[in-house]
């Protein structure tokens, strides 16, 4: 079943890969140019110097006098270019042409941001991977995380619904952890910030992301640090990898700029639940009955004159689930002011957006604001901040694993069951809600409250010598307001409310020293020292009110049973890090920095961890030999580093605790909660990586690829112990993971003339995740669907195998692993892996004249999903009455011959009553993820307005999807709040479909 | 140079300011929790931490409703009319060893065990003026009864169980506690009520262990060992202690809080809620109706010549013509009160009909079934064979009893299970240790499983 799919997936992958490579091609054509190309300072010949007619695929490279030959027609335009020095662009006139070029000291000094600062572009021996987000653009998403999906090699994004504002799994390099976070480290200019959930509702598995308090409009860049020579800087914190994101800034002597940029749009579910009808669903039912022994004359449906339910035919179809689905409609503003004076540059922004959930009632909206301010005191001395404000309102509501789920009432309720009561009140069936009353009622409000900022001053002790002082604040504050009134079964009897407060305060100073020296032409030296103190504050203020006068009143005040209860934590970081590179000739690169960190959730004999590492790179193309060779670049890359992890556990995990609150008959009770482990330390995660670097056909087309080695050890592990000691987990450092993987990127310009560019790119990576060692093994979800064990990975199914269903008895056969002929837990075994073989990402973008088109495709392939809404609705009878089914169930086996994967129904033995094998399926997908098409106006047209720019586009995402799978769709994760489970669907809003338009405009 | 010199100050100020710091943000204190070794060292400490045992005892994954649940839902009291089929397994009969109920169930009846070991452990040697010597022997006496309820209930789910006397400090303790046997269960539940007898004073509160709770217990623990001469005396201990009675009508014992039918009974409030009514009510009396009175049980509690008054256990809605049943004994929702009914009066009136009638004292074991009989409205039962007073007795129990998890455990215990409740395979009789106990209790292998698992 899964074979010719595999095929087709693959051949359209190199399909769309082969774009990458025809527009390359180039022919010789025209009449002989000759010319020198020479260094402008020396005279000397430059070898190896490109030489390309402009607007052409045309070009050679010169020789070593520096001379090359051409076919070039008069008046055309040769572009000449060589590594260090600066392009220039020759008209040719004449048979010959020289030319001199000057040494660049730009390019020498072109960076790329890391942690603490920049590295020389040619001395990084990492991999970091940076996101224009000018080509995030069209994709209408309220986190800048989501907006990475597809555009990072070895960066795993998925949403987990598509709930807006809801939880997103980010994952750089596979999975190191199994209790502690597996998250990476975000860092807004230069401020740690907090990515945790802090929304205290349980809604069925999904989770809110803190990361859509920050606004993508006013983002430059994204970096992201993948491996352990980027990422050890950080330390304790740097094991999952590092984002790094830079918000806009002014520039100096650049008057000022006002830009407004705004889209609309709406998005609707591409395929909504289909299930079985009234009739079909009385079949089954009766077929359940006679196949478990009853007498087939008092079937449940038979004439309601002989006290049946009515025959099959008779029953009336009620239709629940395009009820619950809507057109969403989404919206965007921002508006920005940057520029700068001689001595200060400044950006001020502010941004409001509002995005609607394709199934009711869901919406996220949100208000922000940015001020960045940096100012010029002397020349020595220079002051600012970064400072961003928003305010973010959620409407939610619960779906996924909740019997009181918007979907779930319209979904299962089986469908010959009447919506309303004959009274016309609200009808509500078995444990499920009605789903108009949860759509007409639900009150479940979010508010996050964020303040990020950071206030700097930096001075220049003496050339090259920098200090810096910064002092951050995260400050986050999530209030969750719920109101249950009677019209819903959770409101009953006489409704209820809560209110939680969170709030969580990150307070971090960070001291830094640099020094950047050049000496003489061949040797650079930057050195890094620098301190940083962390303590991050927890607290939590929840109040309940019970029984309330009537469904008017909603405040808590005015109920007759309250409750209150509060919580607070603290956790603090006293870190000390340098990192030291040197480069020789900008050529040789060796950079190597380490990190000591010391955390209050250790013992004091545990407390610090040092974590080092040490790269280096070489520039190949820059060596005398590799001039002849077809390469603008070859760089070679290698390093090798430890990260640690302390992240998602608690901050008191090593000691012996009571807690109290464990009160009864009204009076203070206290019991044991924690059991001690003052070894208790941090994970390691050792990391090496090589990677190569190359640029030809005059840098237009570049190749980068990197393989990876992780092995993480000392996980904290929240080990069971025997209950019999009153205790269910201890946190130990037990188990090791590895995670190994090749990344892979090509980025090609296709074709670049005057009016018409064309790029490409596409990323590609391969992780592959191994539980090396683990005790006893972890099982996960409900009915232990997921298993970690030794030797295998996480993210497993844990089942039981069905083999096949006997034609002759109808029943499932399962696979009897230890052979003992009774199906026991024992024949349980790990069949699929929700985590993909490979993944990645393919982007177009062709800008023609005025006009610009993007297309960006994202693939997984190889990754499993369990289908939970099958397992509970294609029952086989043993759901009866109280669950509808899905049509798949029409094809179970009915009489001796019948050959078919569904067994025969029955509420009894194992065909229904086991997790089984039969409900994971392949989730591959290829999925035209954006497109964007715009149209820039001419200036001349927009000059008398005082128009500096103006850009109209219109997008859509989602448009396109190729999958096997039989769910709505595969981007799907019914437990965005556990992080050992993936690719579990249960009841979870799609992923919609969307189209926008919008507009850009600079004054 | 001067200015350098003033800059390197300027960083030297901040490096001293930002280690000052360090001490306190590196050693916070837990705010909702103390150490381990700061728990009951004085008479405070260890009166919250009896709380706390009453606290564990009175779980949702204990008291609060699985256990009772494990029972009624095992036995032909209740069907499964939900979603989670862990608890559906219960009603087939057909309980994985990796059933989730069952392991919640198992880890909470030991963590009331280990607050009690705390206690027995650390209560004789606490240091405070302010605990006198009968307050002292309180806390012991009540800790001895939560650890007596906690293996007497293990025992008769399980059958021996790893019998865990001294308190965790460590992950290492308790290693090499094999399972005992039952007979070595109950011998150390006796050996606990023993202490807790000689220990508790009088009945005062219902809500807390007494003398008279220790003799009820006795009372059944006897009766589920056959000792029926001591089944009936310890019942007539309670009986004739006064301290409780039938209430009228039947239903208010439940509709009620600590009325004088109980002699334990845990109480629940607003913030510590008991489960029970979420699982039997409809939903649109804000239940989820996860299962609902069999219909066996259903028409004996309608019937008036056998559930009498107790008809008011079965609840009855009518939508669009068709007729919902739902369980009634526990209905506060709104308010989580309901209670759970550890010992009541009438179950020690049944106690000593069915020994009296196994020591064929005919009259006297007619006596005390009638008085129940009574107390629902029903007219006295008249025989004069033994064995149809022995099966009225079991009748009896099933209607006075419902929905409070003594069925099953009776059936099993009179060797009735099979013929009743026509459970072929007598391995189900017991449940399956977790299977994640057997994996993480290096004194578990799976030979240690019982049997049929």
């Amino acid at each position: 079943m899964q074979k010719p799919r595999t095929n087709r997936f693959v051949q359209l992958l190199l399909s769309l890969g082969l774009v990458l490579v025809t527009g390359i091609a180039a022919i010789a054509q025209g009449t002989l140019t000759k010319g020198v190309v020479k260094d402008a300072k020396t005279g000397e010949p430059l070898i190896g110097a490109r030489v390309q007619v402009k607007g052409t695929d045309k070009g050679t490279v010169t020789g070593i006098d520096g001379s090359f030959n051409l076919p070039v027609e008069q008046g055309q335009t040769l572009v000449i270019s060589s590594l260090g020095y600066t392009l220039k662009e020759v008209k040719v006139a004449g048979e010959s042409v020289n030319v001199a070029l000057q040494e660049d000291t730009k390019a020498l000094s072109e960076v790329v941001v890391v942690g603490y600062g920049t590295q020389s572009q040619k001395a990084v021996s990492s991999a970091v991977t940076s996101v224009n987000p000018s080509e995030l653009k069209g994709i209408p998403a309220p986190s800048p995380d989501q907006l990475l999906q597809g555009k990072a090699s070895g960066v795993q994004i998925a949403a987990a619904s598509g709930t807006p504002g809801g939880g997103i799994f980010v994952r750089i390099r596979g999975n190191t952890s199994i209790n502690a976070s597996n998250e990476p480290l975000y860092v807004v200019d230069g401020v740690f910030i907090n990515n945790q959930s802090l929304s205290g509702l349980s809604l069925g598995g999904q989770t809110t992301n803190p990361l859509a308090d920050l606004n993508p409009a006013d983002i430059e860049s994204i970096e992201i640090l993948k491996d352990a020579n980027a990422t050890a800087i950080y330390g304790a914190r740097g094991a999952n990898g590092v984002v790094l994101i830079s918000t806009k800034r002014g520039k100096t002597n650049a008057g000022t700029k006002i830009n407004f940029q705004t889209y609309a749009g709406i998005a609707k579910a591409p395929k909504i639940f289909e299930t079985v009808n009234a009739q079909q669903e009385a079949e089954l039912i009766n077929e359940t009955f006679i196949n478990d022994g009853g007498n087939p004359t008092l079937v449940p449906f038979r004439p309601k004159s002989e006290g049946g339910l009515g025959l099959p035919e008779e029953q009336t179809t009620y239709s629940r689930i395009p009820d619950v689905f809507q057109t969403a409609l989404t919206q965007s503003y921002d508006l920005s002011a940057s520029g700068g004076g001689e001595s200060n540059r400044f950006f001020l922004g502010g941004g409001y957006f509002k995005q609607e959930g394709i199934v009711k009632p869901a919406a996220f909206e949100r208000f922000s604001g940015r001020f960045n301010y940096d100012h010029l005191v002397n020349n020595r001395l220079t002051i600012g901040t970064s400072t961003t404000v928003s305010y973010s309102r959620r409407n939610q509501s619960r779906n996924d694993n909740s019997a009181q789920g918007v979907i779930n009432s319209a979904l299962y309720v089986p469908t010959y069951l009447p919506v309303y009561n004959q009274d016309g009140s609200y009808a509500r069936h078995s444990i499920f809600d009605n789903h108009l009353a949860l759509i007409d009622n639900l009150n479940i409000k979010g508010e996050s409250s964020r303040l990020i900022t950071n206030l700097y001053g930096e001075y220049e002790l003496v050339d090259g010598l920098t200090f810096k002082s910064s002092w951050s604040l995260d400050y986050n504050n999530y209030a969750d307001k719920v109101y249950n009134n009677t019209q819903i079964s959770v409101g009953l009897p006489a409704g209820n409310a809560s209110r939680t407060d969170t709030r969580l305060v990150s307070l971090l100073n960070e001291q830094l020293l640099t020094y950047n020296k050049r000496f003489g032409n061949d040797h650079f030296l930057n050195v890094l020292l620098g301190n940083t103190l962390q303590q991050t504050k927890y607290n939590t203020l929840s109040l309940t009110g019970r029984n309330f006068p009537s469904d008017d009143f909603q405040e808590i005040a005015s109920s007759s049973l309250q409750t209150g209860s509060t919580n607070s934590s603290q956790n603090g970081l006293v870190s000390f890090f340098s990192r030291a590179g040197y480069t020789y000739k900008d050529r040789y690169s060796v950079d190597g920095s380490v990190r000591a960190d010391a955390s209050s959730r250790f013992g004091a004999a545990n407390r610090w961890g040092i974590f080092p590492s040490l790269g280096t790179s070489w520039i190949i193309s820059e060596e005398a030999f590799a001039q002849d060779l077809p390469f603008d670049l070859i760089k070679l890359r290698a390093n090798i580093g430890l990260t640690g992890n302390q992240n998602g556990i608690n901050d008191f995990a090593s000691l012996g605790l009571w807690r109290a609150g464990r009160n009864y008959d009204g009076l203070p009770g206290i019991s044991h909660q924690q059991l001690a482990n003052p070894d208790l330390k941090w994970e390691t995660t050792r990391q090496w990586n090589i990677g190569l670097d190359l640029a030809l056909l005059q840098n237009r087309l570049k190749f980068e690829a990197n393989y990876y080695n992780k092995y993480t050890k000392d996980l904290l592990l929240e080990v069971p112990v025997a209950a019999k000691t009153g205790f269910s987990s201890v946190f130990e450092n037990l188990g090791e993971i590895s995670n190994k993987g090749v990344e892979l990127n090509i980025a090609s310009t296709n074709i670049e003339r005057d009016d018409f560019t064309w790029t490409t790119s596409l990323n590609v990576a391969r992780n592959v995740n191994r539980i090396e060692k683990l005790p006893i093994p972890i099982n996960q979800h409900s009915r232990d669907w997921v298993r970690m064990e030794e030797g295998g990975s996480v993210y497993a199914f844990w089942v039981y195998k069905q083999l096949y269903v006997d034609p002759q008895t109808g029943d499932a056969v399962y696979d009897d692993v230890d052979k003992n002929g009774v199906i026991t837990v024992a024949d349980r075994q790990i069949v699929a892996n929700a985590a993909p073989d490979f993944f990645g990402g393919l982007n177009n973008q062709v800008n023609y004249k005025r006009f610009d088109f993007g297309a960006l495709f994202y693939f997984e392939y190889g990754n499993d999903i369990l289908n939970l809404n099958r397992f509970f609705m294609e029952h086989g009878g043993t759901r009866n009455g109280s669950i509808t089914f899905l049509p798949g169930q029409l094809d179970r086996w009915q009489q001796p011959g019948d050959v078919t994967d569904i067994p025969r129904l029955t509420r009894f033995g194992n065909n229904y009553n086991l997790p089984s094998s039969l409900y994971i399926e392949d989730g591959s997908f290829l999925r035209l993820r954006s497109v964007t098409v715009g149209y820039t106006v001419p200036t001349e047209l927009l000059n008398r307005y005082k128009v500096a720019n103006l850009r109209l586009y219109v997008s859509g995402t989602n448009l396109w999807t190729l999958t096997n799978y039989s769910g709505l769709d595969p981007e799907v994760n019914v437990a965005g709040d556990n992080q050992n489970v993936r690719g579990i669907d249960h009841a979870v809003v799609p992923q919609p479909r969307t189209f926008q338009a919008g507009l850009n405009v600079t004054f | 140079m001067k200015n350098i010199l003033n800059n390197y100050k300027v960083l030297a100020l901040a490096l001293v300011v930002s280690l000052s710091s360090c001490d306190s943000i590196l050693e916070p204190q837990p705010r909702l929790d103390i150490s381990s070794e700061f728990a009951i060292t004085d008479k405070r400490g260890a009166e919250a931490a009896l709380l706390g045992a009453y606290s564990e005892l009175q779980s949702n994954n204990y008291y609060g409703l699985e256990y009772p649940a494990q029972a009624y839902l095992s036995a032909d009291e209740a069907d499964w009319s939900g979603s989670f089929n862990f608890y559906q397994q219960f009603d087939l009969n057909a309980i994985p060893a990796e059933n989730s109920t069952i392991k919640s169930v198992w880890s909470q009846i030991y963590r009331v065990i280990n607050v009690s070991n705390n206690l027995i452990d650390k209560v004789p040697a606490i240091q405070d003026r302010n605990l006198t010597d009968v307050q002292r022997q309180k806390i012991l006496g009540e800790a001895y009864f939560l650890r007596a309820l906690a293996y007497f209930d293990l025992g008769r789910a399980w059958g021996g169980v790893p019998l865990v006397l001294q308190p965790t400090v460590d992950k290492n303790s308790g290693k090499g506690i094999k399972r005992a046997s039952r007979e070595q269960t109950y011998a150390q539940v006796l050996a606990d009520l023993e202490q807790a007898e000689l220990l508790l004073p009088a009945l005062t509160v219902r809500s807390r262990a007494s003398k008279e709770a220790v003799w009820a217990l006795k009372a059944r623990l006897y009766l589920y060992q056959q000792n029926w001469e001591k089944a009936e005396a310890f019942a007539s201990l309670v009986l004739n202690s006064g301290k409780s009675r039938l209430v009228q009508p039947y239903s208010a014992f439940y509709t009620g809080k600590l009325t004088e039918e109980s002699i334990l009974e845990l109480v629940y409030d607003n913030a510590d809620r008991n489960s029970h009514a979420n699982y039997w009510l409809t939903s649109s009396r804000g239940g989820r109706y996860e299962w609902k009175p069999s219909a066996g049980i259903t028409q004996d509690l309608r019937n008036p010549a056998v559930g009498g008054s107790r008809s008011a256990l079965i609840g009855s809605q009518v939508n669009n013509g068709s007729e919902t049943v739902y369980g009634q004994k526990y209905t506060k929702v709104a308010t989580g009160e309901d209670g759970a009914f550890i010992l009541r009066i009438a179950e020690q009136y049944l106690i000593r009909a069915e020994a009296r009638l196994k020591r064929n004292n005919l009259a006297g074991g007619l006596a005390d079934l009638n008085e129940v009989r009574k107390r629902a409205e029903l007219q006295p039962f008249v025989t004069a064979d033994l064995n149809a007073a022995l099966l009225a007795v079991e009748q009896e129990r099933k209607v006075e009893l419902a929905f409070e998890g003594h069925r099953w455990f009776d059936l099993i215990r009179t060797g009735r299970a099979a013929a009743v409740l026509g459970i072929a395979d007598a391995n189900k009789f017991l449940f399956p240790i977790p299977n994640s106990e057997i994996l993480a209790d290096p004194d578990l292998g799976p030979e240690d499983q019982n049997p049929g698992y």
